[in-house]
């Protein structure tokens, strides 16, 4: 079965490569991006497979957004680039780059060392994760726990990369509101719009039901959240919201970043966890939580600011 | 207890931001970065008498993370901290945006991160972090050039970030830890052949960080860019390029029974010399100083791999000089583009006599960078000379020429008739203070330069006399010779007309990334045998 | 012996996206075949220990499961890679609307500063 999959998974990645057009190079990179969610399942890794699931539906709907910008825009291209036969040209530079390519990867495949992996740590965490963080998945045990503090700096990422979005995307003040932003489902779809109705409120209680079940079931606070934010994303095809208090809420992503640090601070660096062991459960109740509302204002700020790329 | 040094700095950014107006915020930016400074400073008399270990959440240590402060980590704490205080010093009236503060507040807190953990992992997330910090505060003006140096710098930085993690992958798979003290044990005693991949993979990440030869590219587009803050620019050349080579030196042990050190020594003396000639050619000062950079960090990895103590202490003691002078030089050119309006380097004159403190500080930084006696240069020179044999003490001889004529040219500009009409341009007092303190600890770097090496690494070391003095007779032959290349060569040659114009775009960065991952497996292989 | 097939799999995805960066001509294609780069390397990290009828590492009596490390280590790869996909995304558009161009080479061509110059 997995092996299966991995051929599809290859087929699609070359598919993904080799596509000239961009629209069907982002439907590929969704198809990769589905299939490689399967073979994680297959892998016993759930919690991997639903965070790619979930994100790579964001990253597909950033990048068609930013597509639908591509083409929308004033196109009037007044260069030239220096022609060649374009035939020979073609011929010479996909040989080269494909031998390039394959002596690189034989190389690779040449020193790969046959030793087994080391299953040192991997038992270690197996048999003390309950008794040190607390909950019924190790996963989750590991980013909450062990490796909060890289979690941390996740979280600091995608706080980052909201302020990248907003500070870059206020460009050229001076432009008119043209019409190319993406518009949802017109108005007179009776379907789309009742279909998306009853979707939308089934994604944003699986959120819920991620982000509080994240310590003993597969999931957790960014999967949970990525579900959140989508369940805007659908609130947005059919509302059309257009005065998005975005500046609102970066302020309050700001303050869950702060409050994330705190509980991570006062919780597991100081050695709150040491001496109340009955905290764990709590703990890591509220982590999810709180690692999910921020995901969820992240991802939000983030579409919006993509939908009103060239408007105040 | 080294948590704090990472977590107080975001949460000061998170909490500037979000609680204080516009107005106060430069007060206590600058207040905040003059505490975080001499908490650093504790920390390094407290490393100084022994390692300072944290693991978080007390959990067993190959479990969790563990941060780590020794001499050396906690030194680069320090130089982080103190450059970032010099940097809110000069931006003090410059930047009134509150976005600036949170990106540097955040961008000093990772980069203290990325000095004190010892996990393979974390180090990932933190650069990773950093990238899109820098790449932020490289295009935070909104320059139209610097839209594209920065998510050229982005892209690239991502693209080798991707081999990084497929090493660390082979290192979690054959050892079972991401701690780089466990890695280390458990790698020692498994099979040579089987460390190559993980060693390369790792490597190549760490080239780029360094900007060695085929990989410099990104280099002076993000550093030299024309719409980054100057004190950005500073800070990217002085301490966020010094990462790069501490994970050099950090990475290196972790792979001790591979010895590839002569691969980096030629590959850091290649870096030095295309580095300078790069820089002669070029003619916007801030270029000028960017291929300086790579020149001088070439020089750096080159000295920590010659494999003798005294050059090693050399080549990190450069390190921190090239923070002052660097820093300095950047600093120093941001004012002189605010009052003359241009970068070229033949355009502008006279500047001792329009800033005599800035003039100064610019001079005593050309001297630290290019050796002069009684300078800070001078004596890590010496150091690294030290340990040299021939061929490579003729090769940083060489670099150093080079050095030379690029500053010979560079320092043309602070003398002559300024034929400038505009209207007289005054700077604030802030920035000529943070220059001018830079520029002093470039000349008392280079008089107490043996007191500086002992106290900050703990190691005995002493200038010979005669040795000294044979290094002086050098520095004054090249700059005779520097001068005389400068006049008859630089100004006239067409040749390096045509090597100003070489850059190398996404593509063929992706392709030397692949060429340099190959040459170091085969490099690997033979030192393995 | 080279290794598990999944692994190898997992090396021949990194090398086709590798490829993709080393013949890309506009910028959407390489941001594209980092997203692809990365989720082989998931694939890699997954790959550690596999034995056919693995568990995920949940549950009150694990037995016979994945490791879940690895699986930490990526999910945080994962949500790094969509922030930067994003990040990417936005510096594009900018791009666009002030060169009016995506390629590499002509982006390349028109922020040289002679040709900034000549407008």
């Amino acid at each position: 079965m997995i092996y299966v999959l991995l051929a599809f998974w290859v087929i699609s990645a070359i598919l993904a490569i080799n596509e000239k057009k961009i629209l069907g190079m982002i439907v590929y990179l969704g198809v990769f991006s589905m299939i490689s969610a399967v073979c994680f399942l297959l892998l016993g890794a759930p919690d991997v497979a639903m965070a790619e699931a979930a994100v790579s539906t964001f990253s597909t709907v950033f990048l068609i957004i930013c597509f639908e910008k591509y083409f929308s825009l004033v196109t009037t291209v007044n260069y030239e680039p220096p022609q060649e036969n374009p035939i020979i040209a073609k011929l010479k530079k996909r040989g080269v780059a494909v031998a390039f390519t394959l002596v690189i990867c034989a190389l690779f495949i040449f020193f790969i060392p046959n030793s087994p992996a080391n299953t040192f740590v991997k038992d270690k965490y197996i048999a003390s994760f309950m008794n040190d963080v607390g909950g019924e998945n190790s996963v989750t045990a590991i980013y909450l726990g062990y490796r909060m503090y890289d979690t941390l700096f996740e979280a600091l990422m995608l706080l980052v990369s909201v302020v990248a979005v907003t500070h870059m995307s206020m460009f050229n003040e001076s432009l008119p509101d043209n019409a190319s932003q993406l518009r949802g489902v017109s108005k007179s779809d009776k379907i789309a719009i009742y279909t998306v109705r009853i979707v939308c409120s089934g994604i944003l209680l699986f959120g819920i039901y991620l982000i509080f079940n994240g310590h003993i079931s597969p999931g957790g606070g960014f999967q949970g959240g990525v579900a959140v934010a989508s369940f805007f994303v659908c609130k947005y095809l059919i509302h059309n919201i257009d005065d998005m208090q975005y500046k609102t809420l970066m302020i309050v992503e700001k303050l869950i970043f702060a409050a994330i640090i705190l509980l991570a601070t006062s919780f597991i660096l100081m050695g709150i966890h040491i001496h109340f062991p009955q905290m764990k459960q709590l703990y890591l109740i509220l982590m999810n939580s709180l690692i999910g509302m921020k995901v969820a204002c992240g991802f939000m700020v983030i579409f919006y600011r993509y939908i009103a790329f060239e408007r105040r | 207890m080294l948590t704090y040094f990472v977590i107080v700095p975001l949460l000061t950014a998170v909490f500037l931001y979000v609680f204080s107006s516009a107005k106060i915020v430069r007060i206590i930016a600058i207040i905040a970065q003059a505490i975080l400074a001499s908490f650093a400073t504790q920390l390094f008399f407290l490393c100084k008498k022994g390692d300072i270990i944290t693991t978080i959440g007390n959990y067993e240590s190959v479990l969790g993370i563990t941060l780590r402060a020794d001499t050396l980590s906690s030194v680069f704490v320090v130089l982080v901290t103190f450059a970032f205080f010099i940097a809110a010093l000069y931006s003090l009236n410059e930047q009134q945006n509150k976005l600036f503060w949170l990106l540097l507040f955040i961008w000093e807190g990772l980069l203290i991160g990325i000095f004190l953990t010892r996990d393979l992992f974390n180090v990932f997330v933190l650069m990773e972090v950093a990238m899109v910090v820098v790449s932020i505060l490289i295009m935070f003006n909104r320059d139209n050039r610097s839209m594209y140096d920065g998510m050229f710098f982005l892209m690239v930085n991502i693209v080798v970030m991707q081999f990084y993690l497929f090493g660390v992958g082979y290192v979690y798979k054959l050892t079972g830890v991401l701690d780089m003290e466990a890695a280390a044990l458990v790698l020692s005693e498994i099979d040579k052949s089987s460390l190559i991949l993980p060693f390369a993979l790792i490597m190549t990440a760490v080239g780029l960080k360094c900007a060695l030869v085929p990989l410099y590219s990104w280099l002076p587009k993000a550093h030299g860019t024309a719409g980054a803050p100057s004190a950005i620019s500073a800070l990217l050349s002085g301490v966020h390029i010094k990462s790069g080579v501490y994970l050099f030196m950090r990475i290196i042990p972790i792979f001790q029974n591979i010895d590839a050190s002569w691969f980096f020594l030629w590959a850091g003396i290649l870096t030095g010399i295309v580095g300078f000639i790069f820089a002669m050619s070029q003619s916007d000062i801030k270029l000028v100083l960017a291929y300086h950079t790579i020149s001088q960090i070439g020089m750096i990895v080159a000295s920590l791999s010659i494999g003798d103590s005294y050059s090693y202490m050399g080549g990190l003691y450069h390190a921190i000089n090239h923070a002052l002078f660097k820093a300095a030089l950047f600093l120093s050119a941001g004012v002189i583009y605010e009052a003359y309006g241009t970068r070229n380097v033949y355009e502008i004159r006279g500047v001792f006599k329009r800033f005599p403190l800035v003039g100064m500080a610019t001079a005593m930084a050309i001297l630290g960078i290019t050796g002069a006696p009684l300078f800070n240069g001078s004596i890590s020179k010496y150091f690294i000379m030290s340990g040299t044999n021939r061929i490579t003490s003729f090769a940083l001889t060489f670099i150093n020429l080079g050095t030379i004529v690029s500053f010979i040219k560079y320092s043309t500009m602070l003398y002559g008739k300024s034929d400038f009409a505009g209207e007289a341009v005054k700077i604030s007092i802030n920035k000529q203070l943070s220059i001018f303190i830079l520029g002093l600890l470039c000349f008392v770097g280079g008089i107490l330069g043996e007191e500086f090496i002992e106290f900050l690494f703990n190691v005995q070391v002493s200038v010979d006399a005669a040795g000294y003095l044979q290094k002086v007779a050098y520095f004054v032959a090249s700059v005779v010779v520097g001068y005389f290349i400068y006049k008859y060569f630089v100004l006239k040659s067409s040749l390096l007309k045509r090597i100003k114009e070489i850059d190398l775009g996404f593509r063929a960065i992706c392709v030397s990334i692949g060429a340099f991952f190959a040459f170091l497996l085969i490099a690997a292989k033979f030192s393995v045998g | 012996m080279l290794g598990n097939i999944i692994e190898l799999t997992a090396i021949t995805v990194f090398f086709i996206s590798f490829y993709g960066l080393i013949t890309s001509r506009g910028v959407i294609k390489s941001i594209i075949s980092i997203g692809i780069m990365e989720v082989s390397i998931v694939v890699f990290f997954l790959s550690f220990g596999y034995e056919k009828g693995i568990k995920p590492p949940i549950g009150q009596e694990i037995v016979n499961a994945a490791d879940p490390l690895p699986q930490a280590l990526v999910i945080t790869a994962i949500i790094i890679g969509v922030a930067l996909t994003a990040v990417n995304l936005t510096m594009l558009i900018s791009l666009k609307r002030e060169f009016n161009a995506t390629e590499w080479d002509i982006l390349k061509d028109r922020t040289h500063p002679e040709f900034n110059k000549n407008i």
